[in-house]
């Protein structure tokens, strides 16, 4: 930021009654509460198994001819 | 594209081919426009007079010369109010008359070099005087104000914002 956009930045300010913006302060990171392991089981459980259908059994079948 | 308009700074930059003489200039229109922010927003403690200072120029002639020589319509106009409403503040609060070519010159030892630069870099003697005053006088001017015992410690505090930008 040049001088200029900081003259500009406090004229804005000082027309808007604000007082002058504060350097942007770093955020701390809070760290992440892990899962509990029951939740992790539960979401395991929930996950739909992968059905073969009619059409992927088709299409191994036709992989296997292929190579034939 | 009102987001992509380019700056007083970036135009005086490119039009004027001088970096630094552009950057001065820029920053010394944008101080004397905060310098009127600040006095228009507290006057009480400058002989209680509150008002704006801020320039709308009706010279017509002065105008077209900055538009002219900045090739940009709404900056010219910006530089020559900036002008006008440094020589409105200085009249009133420091010296009690507007400011003249001679009192400016030789106020400092570099000066006579912005002088220089300015008559080179705008292509015109009468504009580049214009322009190394109003940069000189600006100078004069916050330090001026800034040592006035008058001024209360809000106005004091923004001033030297601008002095410390």
């Amino acid at each position: 930021m040049t001088r200029f956009d900081k003259l500009e930045e406090l004229k804005k300010s000082v027309k808007s009654g604000k007082k002058p913006a504060k350097k942007p302060q770093k955020k701390v990171e809070s760290k992440k509460e892990e899962p509990k392991a029951a939740e992790v089981e539960e979401v395991k459980a929930e996950e739909p198994k992968t059905e073969e259908t009619e059409e992927t059994k088709k299409k191994k079948k036709k992989v296997v001819k292929k190579e034939d | 594209m009102a987001q992509h308009k380019a700056t007083l700074e970036r135009v005086l930059i490119s039009t004027l081919k001088h970096s630094t003489f552009g950057s001065r200039v820029a920053e010394t229109v944008a101080s004397i426009e905060a310098i009127a922010a600040v006095i228009a927003a507290d006057l009480d403690s400058l002989a209680g007079i509150y008002v704006d200072y801020t320039a709308d120029s009706q010279d017509e002639d002065s105008v077209r010369r900055f538009r002219s020589a900045l090739a940009h319509k709404a900056y010219g106009k910006r530089v020559q109010d900036a002008y006008e409403t440094l020589a409105a503040i200085e009249a009133v609060t420091v010296t009690g008359a507007p400011f003249t070519a001679a009192e400016v010159t030789g106020t400092g030892p570099h000066s006579q070099n912005l002088e220089v630069t300015a008559q080179s870099a705008m292509n015109s003697r009468t504009l580049g005087t214009r322009i190394s005053e109003m940069a000189s006088v600006q100078d004069q001017l916050l330090d001026g104000l800034i040592t006035d015992n008058a001024l209360n410690p809000l106005t004091l505090a923004a001033l030297e914002a601008i002095r410390d930008a």
